[in-house]
């Protein structure tokens, strides 16, 4: 036994964050971490990394009781975290960054010849597709978790915790990831192991821990449990897992894009989403499909193609020109691009739609709040007010705000892009029951998805994107099989 | 959670405390001539602090309003003096102000150079500007009936005072009543997501930065009608107690929060301390020390209440 956490209790003030943490992880095992956002899990692993302590509850690390104090502390005893944001110094190299902190300097001199020696060892002893002498910043965000497993392992971590390490990587970069943890695994590494993706939980998992509501609610091994059991342990209730839309009318053309090309990323694209419609575009990651929406919203110029709204071509170039057409976009990053942290839940709400709620530029505070309570009541936004700042809402929550500042605006014309990324189970449910809604009372929705079944399973129709090209058109329940051949193989279909 | 309110109302508190200690420690302090100088000694940096918050909730910072402040008081008072009326010189020194803003928001947002590089270039090209069109001497025998402007009072309160608390509210008004308020902090607080939600990003920007400008300019035109001169050396280092005003009363140089309110305890504060060192016989180097820790003091209480929240 590794590690054993029991009965941690966590409190933030007012708010119980763990009331019951129980954990036990064996060396050489990959654990799951799974629960709704919120249910404690980052939580549960801060304290285990040292980056906060328990109010209540042991930890033992090989049997004896500790208090790590800081992650400094955790370190030295053997713990490392594989962050999902990067925690890396951008402008020194791979090597640097590995030996951060540790390079066994003489007299203030590091000995860099050395370093960059371990460094090439270690690379090439577990197979890292990096090199040594490469700038942290010139790396893809698969590449940097990279290096910070390799920091781990040479600091001589026999616990790694990885916080979501897929949610933003491509297939293949998964497979790497997964490739890494099956060898830390063999070498007697312990791993727990955070994700909301219930597709790649077979490929690694060992043991399983499910957290709801700041509670241990279960613990086995993976294989004694089926998918809806352990979906059912994590929100508390049954769910059917697989999400099934009805299909319906589809009206006019409302959004036509036509011969769109912004060199190098998006060349000759052309679609066309009508009223009712939700479109789901289809691809690996850099295919170009966030540029797509990047291009149609006015934030990246064009340099060929038109955009026609609702039967009249637009010439869109800026944000404020697309809102103003109707289009509203959702963004792939919340936190970067789609919300305010700092401020209230209820200003961001109505971020765009001020001027609905204003005259002469002077606010009329009574019609915003209207606006604020009818969108949190909608999307049900769990927060103890409008005035609770955004950045304190969980991940499922952020999005809903994200989502309601555009129905706040009553735009007629979605961008999706990654609508999932990042959310729990229950919340990926009710943004797709909200995107059908919106279909339903007519508006054109364009999805980007990484996650494959998502797309099957709730777009009318999907485009798939290679290379800033499409490559074909498939009908919503079609197989993975068929998107992924698509997207991965030069097999044109223009 | 208590504990955080208290916090919250610690530069208030401070004020009060500082307010009564001062009283007790000396009778010279409330007295109505003290009080009024006070009053008068502060009101340019304050006007200016509050077109500084402005700045610092867009996440941008304005270096330049001492030079600015120069400039406009020297426009201002030139204009007077070649037979124009009191008004109209004024109003040359606010619209100067408010065009020197207008030229930091537009290098700032179209050629998207940190604030902090911009206002340090303008800072210097500002004050030159100053005393070119000077030839480096203060600008004398402006007319008598300027000097109620900086000088005179109503019913007893001292006009400044008048002017201060006018601006006062129409800034909180514009910060929390207005579509322009609430983008200055939707910018500072996250520029991307307002750009995205469709907010013309850079107008407003811009529109803040001439407030700024403006209010900065009135600020000379005190200055000016105080010393009854137009000075190009006037205003030096000022940019440094209106930041400190700001942040002192919660604004966060990150953009995104900061208050009227906030920002004139922060200013009072100071203005207090300083005053207080003067009646108790402090050596002026002792006052400028106790200002920066009382600076370091509060961005740090400050600091440790934010972190409590997350």
């Amino acid at each position: 036994m590794l590690l054993q956490l029991e009965g941690i209790q966590k409190r933030f003030g007012g708010v119980t964050a763990l009331r019951q943490g129980t954990l036990r992880v064996n060396a050489g095992e990959v654990h799951l971490l799974m629960g709704e956002n919120g249910a404690g899990k980052s939580t549960l692993m801060k304290i285990v990394a040292g980056m906060q302590t328990a109010d209540e509850g042991r930890v033992l690390w090989r049997g004896q009781p500790v208090t790590f104090r800081s992650p400094r502390d955790a370190a030295e005893a053997g713990i490392s975290m594989v962050h999902q944001e990067s925690l890396l110094a951008p402008h020194l190299t791979v090597a640097e960054n590995i030996f951060l902190g540790r390079e066994g300097a003489k007299y203030g001199f590091v000995p860099r010849h050395r370093l960059m020696q371990e460094a090439r060892h270690l690379i090439d002893q577990y197979g890292f597709p990096l090199r040594a002498e490469t700038q942290v910043r010139e790396l893809s965000p698969a590449g940097k978790q990279m290096v910070e497993i390799c920091r781990a392992i040479r600091h001589g971590s026999s616990l790694l915790i990885f916080d979501e390490p897929t949610s933003s990587l491509s297939e293949a970069e998964t497979r790497e990831v997964f490739r890494i943890v099956a060898q830390l695994k063999a070498r007697g590494v312990g791993v727990i192991y955070i994700t909301h993706r219930l597709d790649e939980l077979r490929t690694i998992g060992d043991q399983v821990t499910v957290l709801r509501d700041g509670e241990t609610v279960h613990t086995s091994a993976l294989a004694d449990l089926s998918m809806d059991q352990l979906i059912k342990h994590m929100v508390g209730r049954e769910v059917s897992q697989v999400y099934q839309r009805e299909r319906m009318e589809r009206g006019k053309v409302r959004l036509k894009v036509q011969g769109l090309t912004r060199a190098p990323l998006l060349r000759d694209i052309s679609l066309e989403v009508h009223a009712g419609e939700i479109l789901g575009i289809g691809g690996l990651i850099g295919a170009g499909r966030t540029e797509l929406c990047r291009a149609i919203f006015g934030i990246d110029r064009i340099d060929a193609g038109t955009i026609e709204i609702d039967g009249v071509v637009r010439a869109i170039g800026s944000p404020r020109e697309a809102v103003k057409a109707g289009l509203a976009y959702i963004t792939e990053d919340r936190q970067k691009t789609g919300l305010a942290l700092g401020l209230p839940i209820g200003q961001n709400i109505t971020l765009a739609s001020l001027d609905r709620v204003s005259q002469y530029g002077m606010l009329n505070q009574t019609a915003e709040r209207a606006v604020e309570t009818k969108f949190i009541e909608r999307l049900r936004v769990k927060a103890s007010s409008a005035r609770q700042l955004a950045g304190r809402l969980s991940g499922g929550n952020q999005q809903k705000v994200a989502i309601a500042k555009w129905l706040a605006r009553a735009a007629g014309i979605f961008l999706f892009d990654e609508p999932t990324r990042g959310i729990d189970v229950g919340a990926k449910a009710e943004v797709f029951t909200l995107m059908e809604d919106l279909a339903r009372q007519g508006a054109a929705i364009l999805m980007v998805s990484s996650e494959l079944p998502e797309l099957i399973q709730v777009a009318d129709r999907i485009l798939v994107m290679r290379q800033g090209q499409f490559t074909g058109e498939l009908t919503g329940g079609c197989s993975q099989e068929q998107i992924m051949h698509l997207a991965a193989f030069k097999e044109s279909v223009h | 959670m208590r504990s955080s309110l208290w916090q919250r109302l610690l530069p208030f508190l401070t004020l009060i405390a500082l307010f009564v200690g001062l009283i007790i420690a000396t009778p010279n302090f409330f007295t109505q001539t003290n009080l009024s100088s006070v009053v008068r000694q502060t009101a340019v940096i304050n006007i200016m602090a509050l077109g500084m918050t402005m700045v610092i909730i867009t996440g941008g910072i304005d270096l330049s309003v001492g030079s600015i402040l120069a400039l406009a008081g020297c426009l201002g008072t030139m204009t007077m003096t070649s037979g124009w009326p009191v008004w109209a010189g004024i109003a040359v020194g606010v619209l100067v102000g408010c065009l020197a803003g207008l030229l930091n928001g537009t290098l700032t947002t179209r050629l998207r150079i940190n604030p902090f590089i911009v206002t340090l270039g303008t800072l210097l090209i500002i004050r030159g500007l100053a005393l070119i069109l000077t030839n480096g001497m203060p600008v004398q025998n402006v007319p008598k009936g300027f000097s109620f402007l900086g000088e005179g009072a109503v019913a007893g309160i001292p006009f400044v005072l008048v002017i201060l608390l006018v601006i006062a509210v129409i800034v909180h008004i514009i910060l929390e009543h207005t579509k322009l308020g609430r983008y200055a902090f939707a910018i500072g607080s996250n520029p991307d997501a307002a750009f995205y939600a469709g907010i013309p990003v850079k107008f407003h920007t811009t529109a803040i930065y001439g407030i700024c400008g403006m209010l900065t300019g009135l600020a000379g035109m005190i200055e000016s009608s105080r010393l009854m001169t137009g000075q190009p050396t006037a205003g030096q280092g000022y940019e440094l107690p209106a930041i400190a005003a700001v942040v002192i009363g919660g604004g966060s140089l990150r953009g995104g929060e900061g208050s009227v309110v906030g920002t004139l305890i922060g200013a009072f504060i100071m203005g207090l301390l300083s005053n207080g060192c003067d009646l108790l016989g402090i050596q002026p180097f002792v006052q400028q020390a106790t200002i920066g820790a009382v600076i370091i003091l509060a961005v740090s209480v400050d600091e440790l209440r934010k972190r409590k929240m997350t």
